[in-house]
């Protein structure tokens, strides 16, 4: 818990207030392990088995058609669902064993913007920080940072969030999942309602977050969003991974990527 | 274009339907009952009150069709005013709507139009059989009794207007209310101190009924001599019934009813034309001042009980079906329970002697059905989050807190009005210093089981259950202080020993408490962890 604390200060770019010297210590090789992960609903079976493996420092992308287990997956490496059977490792810890652990060590977005919304922005951001035990300095700091780079003012954060429009409310949960400087970021669709603007400020932020050795798992259907950002893709079909793209190795499939896209799913989205 | 509106607006209120034939069937006979019932008692108490009257005015019923109906164009008129404020000034509506080729003017119209014919079936349903009860019972000719249908398509009109004039300062009342959690809180309370009165007023209403001895109370000759010098301005409805009960001043009376419809119609048109306009396009919220941002953090399980406070005060479904009737129980406990009191000692007497016991089981079972029915609205506490509960799920905080904070706000302020119930019962003499103890064991007990086993069975029921079972909390809620009168009753007529009952009935209280005590960690991680998010 003490390591937590001393490490809860965004490291993301060269601001004057915030603390740059802080490394991400004793993380293993891979972030997120999952190990012939089963989920169903009812009759139906989602994920069947699925493996997946994300590496320290990357941005992950993990895309797939409508309703294949995107979100699922997502859901069961948060803690929002329960799994039928299978392992899911976060930095080494079972999600299921040691969840509050894990939990310290995410930020979460969800797909829809949802926070409470009879809170004013600060007050959401106050009890996100409070209920990750954050200290106050660190806090203070991450606020300020974070009220710069998505660009809400204190007239906003000082309004209730039930009076914000559909693009405010996702740029306060995108500033709540990284209040306490979480080791991993998982974002599930994260561009939907955003402005041009704070599209483009979210892409920087992501590839700042995996510079400084922390990791992102996004979803989306944005594929250009995907191509851009990420360093590795996976693509879920029939609840298994179907295909792993590494555009490290192979770059030039950056732009292919929607064609793999469409070949995977025989041409239907 | 206007019929499209129209019904894009009755699609719109009856969207949430099922889709469902059979559903819609059931749903539409049970509606059709409940109207039936509705009518019959409406009829059975006009002619109660009229055979009464009678006696002793010989305008005095006609007097009262009028108050009625005055009354019910009041009615007409707020039910047409929350309903007009909601589809005049919906932001989402005006943003679909912009962009077509359709005049402000020909929407505002068509919501008038949705409004109107929704206040005419409300006249049909409770002014014709009023005024079709007056005339059946004096042998009016028949064109009364097509005055009588013909009533709601003219006053539905006036009613619209009114609602339309109001609508835009209504608006921005609603507005103000709600960005002020203080005001709403305090309107909320006194919404229900106003239900509490005519709660009380009908009570006792029944109960001179009941004791049918005398007119007495609100019957007395002033207060019928009062009303019918009130009569007179009751507009336009007097000049409506003048016309077709006194046929009186026939062309004056045409002229002001004419007269008065087109004026609010107009008045009212323009108006919410007007500001239809002005308001949708502009963000009426209320500004805040652009104060310094110094949030302090605190303990995770203060900000737990924090959130919880905020999802109970600030959510006005809760402001009024939790909290502001738990401030009111003590008051509700004492109406009834001296009313209660009042009727047993009066009229049955013989009954008090053979079971000596039974006042105090009524009292109790009185108590214990307030406290813990407002208590089991608050003990779905998951439910409260709606899609908060992915929160709840993904912060860091372990699960025992989260399910201690959960469930301590409303025990302890549902315990803290029992006691307040209880203490004013026993202060006014209401209850004896027995039942009050006996009743505050009990009580606390039942609290405690409602906000646990409610929690439980709302984590079960998001556990993606097929079949919910959260209803079974304020089942027992209401069932358990009747098996506890029905225990009274029993053993009082077998002239069991009061300790003895009392001790059996804490003893039952306890037994009901114990299953959840017994593995409770397990199993309410287990729910936990199993509830389904999505």
């Amino acid at each position: 818990m003490e390591e937590i604390k001393n490490d809860q200060n965004l490291n993301i770019e060269n601001e004057d207030d915030i603390d740059l010297n802080i490394e991400v210590p004793n993380i293993p090789d891979y972030v997120i392990e999952i190990k012939d992960l089963y989920k169903s609903y009812g009759k139906k079976e989602v994920l069947k088995g699925l493996d997946l493996k994300v590496k320290k420092g990357e941005v992950f992308g993990y895309i797939g058609k409508n309703g294949i287990g995107k979100s699922t997956t997502i859901d069961c490496i948060v803690g929002l669902k329960d799994y039928d059977s299978g392992e899911i490792l976060v930095l080494g810890k079972d999600v299921k064993t040691q969840s509050l652990e894990v939990k310290e060590q995410i930020g979460y977005v969800p797909s829809e913007p949802v926070t409470y919304e009879s809170m004013t922005g600060n007050e959401y951001l106050q009890f996100i920080g409070s209920s990750y035990g954050m200290i106050q300095s660190s806090f203070n700091k991450n606020y300020n940072f974070l009220l710069k780079k998505f660009g809400m003012n204190v007239i906003d954060m000082n309004r209730k969030i039930k009076e914000y429009s559909h693009g405010m409310k996702q740029k306060i949960c995108l500033m709540a999942s990284l209040i306490h400087n979480p080791k991993v970021w998982i974002l599930d669709e994260p561009t939907v309602g955003l402005d041009i603007i704070v599209y483009e400020v979210l892409l920087k932020m992501i590839k700042d977050f995996a510079a400084f050795g922390k990791t992102v798992f996004v979803t989306s259907h944005n594929i250009e969003l995907v191509s851009k950002v990420c360093d590795r893709v996976a693509i879920i079909n029939d609840g298994k991974i179907a295909e792993i793209i590494d555009f490290k190795k192979e770059p030039l499939k950056r732009k292919d990527l929607n064609k793999i896209f469409m070949k995977i799913y025989g041409g239907n989205d | 274009m206007l019929v499209e509106l129209v019904y894009k607006e009755f699609k719109k209120e009856y969207s949430s339907f099922s889709s469902n034939i059979w559903i819609k069937v059931l749903k539409l006979l049970l509606r059709l009952v409940f109207v039936a019932l509705l009518i019959t008692l409406e009829v059975f108490i006009f002619k109660s009150l009229d055979k009464k009257i009678v006696t002793y005015s010989s305008y005095g019923t006609y007097d009262f069709l009028v108050l009625f109906l005055f009354l019910m164009s009041v009615v007409g008129i707020v039910s047409s005013l929350i309903s007009a404020r909601k589809i005049i000034f919906d932001k989402e509506d005006a943003r679909l709507l912009s962009p077509l080729p359709i005049s402000p003017s020909t929407i505002v119209f068509s919501k008038m139009t949705y409004v109107y014919v929704k206040d005419v079936i409300l006249n049909l349903v409770i002014s014709t059989p009023l005024l079709i009860t007056f005339a059946s019972s004096r042998f009016f000719m028949p064109y009364f009794y097509v005055a009588s249908i013909i009533y709601p398509l003219i006053i539905s009109a006036f009613n619209v207007g009114v609602a339309l004039i109001l609508v835009t300062p209504y608006e921005f009342i609603y507005k103000l209310v709600k960005s002020n959690d203080i005001v709403q809180f305090v309107l909320a309370s006194v919404i229900v101190v106003v239900l509490c009165f005519i709660y009380q007023f009908v009570l006792n209403l029944f109960l001179t009924a009941l004791n049918d001895s005398s007119i007495g109370g609100m019957f007395s000759t002033s207060f019928i001599e009062s009303l019918h010098n009130l009569v007179k301005y009751l507009l336009p409805v007097n000049n409506f019934t003048s016309l077709i009960v006194n046929k009186e001043n026939i062309l004056p009376n045409v002229c002001i009813i004419l007269g008065l419809i087109l004026v609010v119609l107009s008045l009212g048109g323009i108006l919410s034309t007007y500001f239809f306009k002005f308001l949708n396009q502009r963000d009426i919220s209320i500004r805040r001042k652009n104060k310094k941002s110094n949030i302090k953090l605190i303990t995770p399980f203060k900000a737990l009980l924090i959130k919880e406070m905020d999802l109970l005060f600030k959510d006005s479904t809760y402001i009024f079906s939790y909290t502001a009737l738990l401030i009111m129980a003590p008051f509700l406990s004492y109406v009834v329970i001296s009313s209660m009191n009042s009727i047993m000692y009066t009229n049955l007497k013989f009954y008090t002697s053979i079971f000596p016991e039974v006042l105090e089981g009524i009292n109790m079972c009185i108590v214990l059905l307030f406290a813990s029915i407002i208590n089991a609205s608050a003990s779905l506490s998951f439910s409260r989050e709606e899609k908060c509960i992915q929160i709840v799920k993904y912060i860091p905080v372990s699960i025992k807190l989260q399910l201690v904070a959960k469930t301590l706000i409303p025990l302890i302020l549902s315990s803290f009005s029992l006691v307040v119930s209880l203490f004013v019962l026993v202060v006014s003499k209401n209850i004896n210093v027995t039942t009050f103890f006996i009743s505050l064991i009990i009580g606390l007990i039942l609290t405690f089981f409602n906000n646990v086993f409610g929690t439980y069975l709302d984590m079960l029921d998001k556990g993606n259950r097929k079949n919910k079972i959260s209803y079974l909390n304020p089942l027992i809620a209401t069932v358990f202080p009747l098996i506890l009168l029905i225990i009274h009753f029993v053993f009082g007529f077998m002239k069991v020993h009061i300790a003895l009952i009392y001790f059996i009935e804490i003893a039952l209280s306890l037994l009901l408490v114990l299953p959840l005590i017994i593995r409770c960690k397990t199993k309410y991680n287990k729910a936990f962890k199993q509830m389904e998010v999505s």
